[in-house]
């Protein structure tokens, strides 16, 4: 489990968060600055809470200390005054973020959840290997023997070095994420910030604040200046994941940093001058999105000067009983399952034989699900998920129900049923998407097909929804209906 | 924990209670917290304001606002963020004004607190 460091004098604050943290991590409290750096020279953290203002000295001069300490311990501040100066400065030094007191458990807990994604993302190496020797040490290996991977790790080898932006494209599950981080870790800005934003998860304004940050009074709720993350990552290297979901505003925006390395907050006047490598990563198609209108051309040619393609894993067929072996090793330790010994052949032949539309991802689930459910020292194939056994002629199910169509809604709770007692590895997406799509055909159809009025109803952005509505077949002519069933 | 909170407390602890996501039992242990802790820090408070410690006492009504700040963040809160600006601005005869408000608003909302904690004392 990871560990938080949580400094503050006040008791309230110290049983606050170890109630609203203890589901994700341990946390060690302290109640002066030199108590919390004491626990840090003597222990293993992966974020810190740190109260702008303790007994022994300031908020800023604990954080000066705590990065000499470990300069990528993501640090949050807790601070009564939003509007505190101290927090700006710090986050312009590198904190990782800033919290108002009275804390809320929820956003407290997400915070905390999003540093030490952030902790993992810039301090576990990237190993890549052409085979699991590795496996056993704290990196994260990149496996890979095929040409196609062979290929991308060159590209890997040949870049990072490089100041330039780098676009990484692949589909959902290719480990895209792996290669930015692996793209910093062998770069010359490693010693400097690592910071990442998944465009597709904020709304287009929260996005534009995120990134360039705002002035107080900006917009509503805008109650104090905020840094975004081009002004707290100067130095260091930006990951701009899903950059395919970026409104036009903020295409222009992120287009003028990647030109000349200046912006402005949100609401501001004054222009700011940042030096950020930016990662970027996308498996949505730009060029066609530039041709529909919706991703501006000249954002594009900036992004992909550099690019690397990720193979999907249906297409490196050699690499999946390599990544197998890799994964068995790592979930047989993980797991505890010290008499595990491997697959029964059948096991190993339909892991082989399937397509993996999840990719590495949905392969490292499935196999880490197999050592969980396996009882046997071999696991054989009656705990694959039924999608792979399906492969398996004496498996065939006649019993599975075909699930109602998305367009009624009302099919969730069984396809949900259904798939967990196939033990799925896939749950989240396919119900996601059956619920996308449900919510994409209700909007249209409210709209009457118009994919404008749809995009802003559903807060996305109109290339988005012309994907989705290509992706699932959404037919638009007279009335609005899915091609064919789930 | 036994749960004791009144639906009157709840309402008006509404704002505290949502920030901990309902855990009434978490309102409860802070709340015992704050009623040992904010005497001391208030008469901390009061006596750099007598002395004319004027820096000292923007350091600890920053930490008596803090401490308030979990059941609410109007009423005493704002007043003592007028000490803090004051005590900033070096300006002695706001803070003794702006005290003795702060003082009875804040044993207000402390007996409010105790009424959380320990109904059967109130």
């Amino acid at each position: 489990m990871p560990a938080v460091l949580v400094v503050d004098d006040d008791r309230t604050i110290l049983l606050l968060a170890q109630k609203a943290l203890s589901p994700i991590a341990d946390v060690v409290t302290a109640e002066t600055a030199q108590a919390g750096l004491d626990a840090l020279r003597n222990g293993a953290f992966d974020a810190v809470l740190l109260d702008i203002q303790l007994p022994d000295r300031s908020g800023l001069a604990a954080y000066c200390e705590i990065r000499e300490i470990d300069s990528k311990l993501p640090v949050i501040f807790m601070t009564i005054e939003a509007a505190s100066n101290t927090a700006i400065e710090a986050m312009q030094l590198g904190a990782f973020d800033y919290l108002a007191k009275p804390l809320a458990v929820d956003s407290l807990r997400d915070l905390v959840d999003k540093a030490i994604e952030q902790r993992k993302l810039t301090s576990v190496p990237v190993a890549l290997s052409a085979d699991t020797v590795k496996a056993g040490d704290s990196s994260e290996l990149f496996i890979g023997r095929s040409k196609a991977m062979l290929d991308v790790f060159k590209d890997i080898g040949r870049v990072s070095k490089q100041d330039v932006p780098i676009l990484i494209r692949g589909e959902s599950g290719t480990g895209k994420e792996l290669v930015a981080r692996a793209l910093f870790q062998y770069s010359h800005r490693y010693d400097g910030p690592f910071l990442a934003v998944n465009c597709a998860a904020l709304p287009d304004n929260l996005l534009e604040s995120e990134l360039f940050g705002h002035e107080k009074g900006a917009f509503t709720g805008a109650e104090s200046r905020r840094i975004g993350k081009f002004e707290q990552c100067n130095g260091g290297t930006l990951f701009l994941d899903e950059i395919g979901d970026m409104a036009p505003t903020v295409q222009a925006k992120v287009l003028r940093v990647l030109q000349d390395q200046r912006f402005e907050r949100v609401g501001g006047n004054n222009e700011l001058t940042t030096d950020v490598r930016i990662i970027a990563a996308t498996n949505r198609p730009l060029e066609q999105m530039v041709e529909d209108g919706d991703y501006r051309e000249d954002l594009l040619y900036r992004l992909n000067g550099v690019t690397i393609e990720l193979p999907p894993l249906r297409d490196r067929k050699d690499d999946v009983k390599l990544l197998i072996q890799h994964f068995l090793r790592q979930a047989k330790v993980e797991l505890k399952k010290p008499t595990l010994e491997g697959l029964a052949p059948d096991t190993l032949d339909l892991l082989t034989a399937y397509d993996w539309p999840g990719n590495v991802r949905q392969l490292r689930a499935v196999i880490r699900r197999c050592v969980l459910d396996a009882s046997m020292p071999v696991i054989f194939s009656d705990v694959l998920p039924k999608e792979i056994r399906r492969l398996d002629p004496k498996h065939v199910d006649s019993s599975a129900k075909p699930v109602k169509s998305p367009e009624t809604g009302a099919g969730l709770p069984a396809l949900v049923k259904r798939l967990l007692a196939e033990k799925s590895s896939n749950i989240y997406a396919e119900s996601m998407e059956y619920m996308e799509r449900y919510v994409l055909v209700e909007v249209l159809k409210a709209t009457e097909g118009n994919q404008s009025q749809a995009a802003e109803a559903l807060g996305i952005t109109r290339g988005k929804l012309r994907d989705r509505i290509n992706s699932y077949g959404i037919v638009l002519e007279s009335g609005v209906s899915l091609q064919g069933d789930v | 924990m036994e749960n004791k909170v009144t639906e009157e407390q709840r309402t008006r602890f509404a704002e505290a209670l949502q920030r901990l996501a309902g855990d009434e039992d978490l309102l409860i242990a802070m709340g015992a917290m704050v009623l040992d802790d904010a005497p001391v820090v208030m008469a901390e408070l009061q006596q750099q304001i007598q002395a004319g410690q004027l820096s000292q006492a923007a350091s600890t009504a920053h930490k008596l606002k803090g401490l308030l700040s979990t059941f609410d963040v109007g009423g005493c809160v704002l007043t003592i963020q007028q000490i803090i600006t004051a005590a900033k601005a070096d300006d002695l005869a706001e803070c003794v004004q702006s005290w003795s408000k702060c003082e009875r608003e804040a044993n207000e909302l402390l007996a409010e607190v105790r009424g959380v904690v320990d109904p059967v004392s109130t």
